[in-house]
Formats: C-alpha cells, structure tokens, sequence
C-alpha cells in the first residue's frame, strides 16, 4: 500500500480544500447579493423621496400661485375660502409627502434586512462547507483504517463447548 | 374674469409593498444540515456494516463452537424434542450468523456419517449381503430421514444436502449394479466352463448310444441350440464361448474315435480308410475328409505314444524304488541289523526275484574269489568314472563276475555318486579356486556365486537324471567338467568386459593388442607406450592401463570379479 495511499491523501486533501473554497465563495457571493439588496432599498428610498420633494414642490407651487392671484384681484390671500383652500392642499400634499418618506424608510429597512438574511447565509454556507470538510476527514481517515488496519492480537483457538444456552452467552 | 383657484390634488400615494425578502438563510441551512445528514448517514452505514461484520465474525464464532453434535441430534430425534433447542435463536445478526453456520456443519456432519454410511453399505454390496434393491431402499431411507433433520433447521441447506446425498447415493447405486452385472458374468462364466467341462463327457455318452448319423447330428445340433441360447445371456463371451463349444464338441469326437482305434489297435486301419465303424459320427460332424482322419491318427498316435511313455516311467520308477528298496535292505543287512533268512524274505515279499546262487551266497556268506575281487576295484573305478550302470552291475552278477552282495555294494556306490553331491561341490569351488579366505568374499560377489550355484545345480540335474534313467555317471569328474565350462564362460564374460576396454585404449593409441603379451608387459614397458603423436602417454592413462591388466589377471587366475 504506496501509491493507493498517497493517492487517497491526494484525493481528500484536494476535497476538503474544495469544500472550503466552495464555503469561501458561498460567503461572498451572499455577501455581494447582500450590499445589493442594502443598495437596491437604498434607491428605491431615494426615489420616494425625490417624489415627496416633487409633491412639495407641487404644493408650494399652486399656493404661490394661489396667494399672487388672489391678491392681484383685490381679495386677501390668506382668508376665507382661500385659506380653506391651501389648507386642503397643505393636507393632501402632506399626506402624500409622509407616504412617500415611510416607503423611503420601509425600502431601507428592507434593504437592510435582506442583506443581513445574506450576511447570516454566508455564515451558514461557510460553516457548513467546513464541516463538511471535517466529514469528509473522518470520512476518508475511516476507510483508511478499515482497509489498512491488521489484527492486533492472534485469535485464541476456539474449544468448542457444545450447547451452550443461547442468546445469553452470545454476549462474551 | 377670476381664475379658479389651484388646489393641490392627492396622487393617491399610499405605503407600497416592499419587495418580499428572500430568506436564503434559512434555505442555505436545510441544505447544510441535508448535506451533513447524508453525510453522517453514510458514517453510520459504515459503522453499522462494521458492527455487523463483527456481529456476524461472533456469531459465526459461537456457532463454530457450539455445533450440536449427531449424538445430540438423534438423541433429541428419539425424545421427540425439538432440535432447534440446539441451536442458536434465529431473528439478530449475531443468532442467523451462528445459525447458518450451524446449519452448515450440521449438513456437512450429516454427509459424512452418510458417506460412512454408504461405505458401509458399499462393503455389503462387495460382501453381496446387499442387492440393487436393498442398496436403493437403505439409501433412500437414510437420505429422507437426514434430509428431515437438516430440513427443520435450515431449508437452504436441505436442499443443498438432497443435491450432496443423491450423488453420493448415486455412486452406491452404481456399484450396485456394477457388482450384479460382475457377479451375473462371474456366474455366468463358471457356468459356461462347467459346460464345456462337461461337453466331452456328454459327446462322448452320446456318439457311444447313438450310432445313426442323422439322429445323432439333431441330438448335437439341440444341444448346440441349448448352449447357444445359454451363452447368450453375455454378449462379450458369447462368440468365444460358441467357437470353444464347437472346438470342445469336434475335439471330444475326435478323442472318442482316437480312443476307440487306440485301444481296438486299428490306428493303421483306420487310416487306410476303413472307417465304418465310425461313418455315422464322422459324417454327424463333418470329419470325414483325408485330413480330418489324418488329425484323428495323430491325437490315437499321440495318446499311444504317452501311454506307452507312462508305461515306461512307470516302470522305471518302480525298478528305481525296487533298487533303493533293495539297496537300503543291503545295507541294514551289511550293518548285521536283518539275518540273511530276513534280508531274503523282505526281498520277496517285495515281489524281487533272487537267483539261487544270490540266496546260496547270502546264506553261505560266500566271499569272493580273487577274479571277483579285481572285478569289483575295476567296476568300481569304472563307476566313478562314469562308465557303469546299474544294468552293467546286475549282468556283471548274473554273469558271475561279481557275487550278489558285491554288485548290491557297488550299486550303493553308484546311489551316493548321484545323491550325495558334498564332494562334487568342493571340486567345483576348487575349480573357481575358491579357498577357505575367498569364500567369505564370495557373498559379496554376486556373479561369481551365481555362476557355482549353476553348477552345482547343473551337476544335481544331471546326477539326479542319472539314478533315475540308470545311466553311467562319473561323480567327481563330472562336477570338474561342468565347473570348468561355466568358469570358462563366466572368465569369457568377466575378462571379456575388461578385455574390450584395454583394445579401445590400444586402439586410441594406434597399437596391435596381443592377449599374452598385454598380460606379460612389464610396468615400465606399459609406461613407455607411445600414443599416435608419437609421445609417451601420460602417467595417469598408464596406470590405468596397468590397472586393467592387474584386473584381468586376477580375473584370469581366480576367477574373482575384483571391482
């Protein structure tokens, strides 16, 4: 048993080191998947709050325009049913506008939870490929026992002892 | 005119559903843990398949160990108990393990005792105590029953067993019917020789009752039918048997009318062609041809001659015992142990005839006259010279040249020169110049003490054919003489060998061999010898040569092979 052993050693050793690259690179690649959903939240709360800043732009926008027609036509402005009017607006605006600013957070938050999940996984894939490195191990050190171990010590001569009751004296 | 006022309007923005997490943690662990389960499974399996490997190495151990014995067996078979008590509990690895091996060594114990077995029966079947009947009854009862034991316990191995002991079985069968067939031929082939035994005597008995050629022919031809019906009951003798059958048949014929014409004296007759008495049976049997008669003149010749031969031994074993007698009777009365009334009367009551003159001597004591006594020195040197014979003796008495007692005494003599052979024996070893040293070499010598054993057993043959046909015989001499012609012969062949081997050297060495002056050269002139180049020849091939030389003139002198 020469070259059958250093080829059973070749052969585990490159499985192992297989195993744990494997683990390696499920790591990264749940680690890489991970700042992708951190960046995929993270634009989408970009783009709802630009939206808010557009509603608000909007509003402030039909106030002003509101305000300067108003007082071009010799009516306050800020009164009576033009006040109830931007008020109405302020409030549908501001509706939408914290709508907008929570689906911002939300898409963080999810984001960053799925990320966290992929963080977690890399951990998972990691340690299972190093485990199954170290089954792989004992695996192989197994079958090298059980091919290569010799007996350690000469069977006594069996005298016979004819009929012994049975099943209890099987245990010896 | 007054623009309406612009108020903002809702875009109906609400919370929006976020893209649903994926939860690859959780997937990533069923799959490790799957992995690692699968993994350590086959572990397991590993350990398992150990753990039952060496629960079957100990199962197999105990059942080793733990073999019911065939005693056990029967003794269980005969209490009605069940013998799978015996064994080991079937159901874990550990009891099937021991079981089957039980199982096994119990089948295998069964074949042997039913090899004994049938060992014992293929003995009754040589002894024939047993027939191909009994021998099929015993065997299938003892298979059946064995193959029932073996059958409680394993049914694999049953099988297996009714495969083994039908085999073995087989063969007893087969021997069986071998030992009938034999003993079928055996019996057949005794019957058979007791008929043609017999034939002779029943041709004889019916060519004597029944001298009608035709009804004599049908009672052969019946009997012929009979026998050919009975020799074939076994084709492989059946031709010979019929061709002796025939040959016994025509030859019982041909000695009956060889008999008949013997004893009637009518050979010459017979051949002459006057063969009526016996027409009826030489025509029943074909022999009525030149030939054929010629053949039965022959065998009545033949049976002539060696009756007449028997006739003649016979009466000369009688004169030889009547000589002896007479001899012996000689002697007790030479010794004075029988008066001369006695030694008269003893003769003839023997039936021996004595001369007047004999009983006139021996009653008288007569002693012999001068002529009788220089008579009697003469006949004796001529005894031992082997010039006389008992018959020159008894004329030389009638003649009255010697007396009675005179010719008795030289017949004496005559009697030890041809029986006592110590003397001869002496001369012949003499010959061989074998001395009181040599002869405790001559059992060594193997040759050497073959070739006087010839002698001495050439010079019994013929002392003993002497006595017994009365023939002149010269005791000492004869012994030299026949001494000397196997000394010659074996010298011939000792000193021949050696001879051949010194002219294959002369040979080698270009020189004429010469007998006499080989063995008178000198050791000097042997190492002188000169080879084909013209050289001395080395000092080791002359001593071999001298070697050979001293060889050969030891062989010459002694006559001893001294290798």
């Amino acid at each position: 048993m020469g070259w059958e052993v250093a080829l059973l050693a070749a052969s585990t050793a490159l499985s192992v080191d297989q195993s744990i690259q494997q683990a390696k690179s499920q790591k990264a690649m749940y680690k890489l998947q991970g700042l992708q959903a951190q960046a995929e939240g993270e634009r989408k709360a970009l783009q709802y709050e630009q939206r808010a800043n557009d509603t608000l732009r909007n509003l402030r926008r039909s106030l002003s325009a509101n305000m300067a027609s108003r007082f071009a036509g010799g009516v306050s402005g800020l009164d009576g049913s033009a006040k109830l009017i931007d008020q109405i607006s302020t409030q549908e605006a501001a509706r939408d506008m914290m709508f907008d600013v929570s689906n911002a957070k939300n898409a963080i938050l999810g984001g960053q939870t799925q990320a966290d999940i992929y963080d977690v996984s890399g951990s998972i894939a990691q340690q299972s490929g190093l485990l199954d490195a170290g089954v792989k191990l004992g695996e192989a050190a197994y079958k090298y026992y059980q091919v290569s171990a010799e007996p350690t010590a000469t069977p006594k001569a069996a005298t016979p002892t004819y009929n012994k009751p049975y099943p209890s004296m099987l245990e010896s | 005119m007054a623009q309406d006022p612009k108020q903002y309007r809702s875009r109906g923005y609400t919370l929006e559903s976020q893209t649903p997490l994926r939860f690859t943690s959780m997937q990533e662990a069923t799959r490790s843990s799957q992995t690692l389960a699968a993994r350590l499974d086959r572990i397991s399996d590993f350990a398992f398949e150990k753990m039952t490997q060496e629960a079957e190495r100990k199962g197999k151990m105990f059942g080793v160990q733990n073999r019911p014995t065939l005693e056990q067996i029967s003794i269980a078979v005969q209490n009605d108990q069940d013998i799978n008590d015996l064994l080991a509990e079937p159901g874990t690895v550990q009891g099937d393990a021991a079981r089957l091996v039980q199982s096994q060594m119990l089948k295998q114990d069964l074949l042997n005792d039913l090899s004994a077995r049938f060992s014992d029966i293929d003995q009754q079947i040589e002894a024939g105590l047993l027939n191909k009947a009994d021998v099929i009854t015993e065997m299938n009862a003892a298979i059946e029953g064995y193959s029932r034991i073996i059958g409680q316990v394993d049914p694999d191995q049953e099988i297996k067993f009714r495969a083994s002991a039908s085999t073995l079985g087989f063969q007893s069968v087969a021997k069986a019917n071998a030992y009938e067939i034999k003993q079928r031929k055996i019996q057949h082939a005794d019957m058979s020789g007791q008929l043609l035994d017999r034939l002779d005597d029943y041709v004889q008995t019916v060519v004597t009752n029944d001298q009608n050629p035709a009804s004599l022919k049908a009672t052969l031809l019946e009997r012929e039918a009979q026998a050919q019906q009975f020799f074939s009951q076994d084709q492989d003798t059946y031709f010979d048997n019929m061709t002796k059958y025939r040959e016994v048949e025509k030859k019982a014929v041909m000695n009956y009318i060889a008999k008949e014409i013997t004893s009637k004296g009518t050979i010459l007759e017979f051949g002459r062609g006057q063969v009526d008495e016996f027409l009826p049976l030489l025509v029943a049997e074909s022999l009525n041809t030149d030939d054929d008669r010629k053949a039965i003149m022959k065998i009545a010749l033949d049976q002539e001659d060696s009756l007449n031969k028997a006739l003649e031994t016979e009466k000369k074993t009688k004169q030889l015992l009547t000589q002896d007698f007479m001899t012996d009777l000689y002697i007790q009365f030479k010794r004075n142990d029988l008066t001369a009334e006695e030694y008269i009367d003893n003769a003839r009551a023997k039936g021996i005839p004595l001369s007047n003159a004999a009983i006139n001597e021996v009653m008288n004591n007569q002693m012999p006259s001068i002529d009788q006594e220089n008579n009697y020195g003469t006949y004796e040197a001529q005894l031992y010279q082997g010039k006389l014979n008992r018959t020159d003796i008894n004329k030389a008495v009638r003649a009255g040249k010697l007396l009675h007692k005179q010719g008795e005494e030289l017949k004496k003599v005559h009697r030890d020169i041809t029986t006592k052979h110590s003397d001869a024996f002496t001369k012949i070893k003499g010959v061989f110049k074998v001395d009181s040293y040599t002869e405790v070499q001559l059992d060594k010598n193997k040759a050497l003490r073959n070739v006087i054993s010839r002698a001495n057993s050439r010079y019994i043959t013929e002392a003993q054919q002497a006595l017994a046909e009365d023939k002149p015989f010269a005791g000492i001499q004869r012994a030299e003489e026949i001494a000397k012609e196997e000394f010659n012969a074996y010298n011939d062949e000792v000193v021949g060998g050696i001879e051949e081997k010194v002219i294959e050297d002369f040979n080698l060495l270009n020189m004429p061999y010469e007998r006499n002056k080989f063995l008178n050269m000198t050791t000097d002139e042997i190492g002188s010898l000169k080879g084909s180049d013209g050289k001395k020849i080395s000092a080791s091939i002359a001593n071999r040569i001298y070697a050979k030389q001293k060889k050969m003139i030891k062989s010459i002198n002694t006559g001893l092979d001294i290798d």
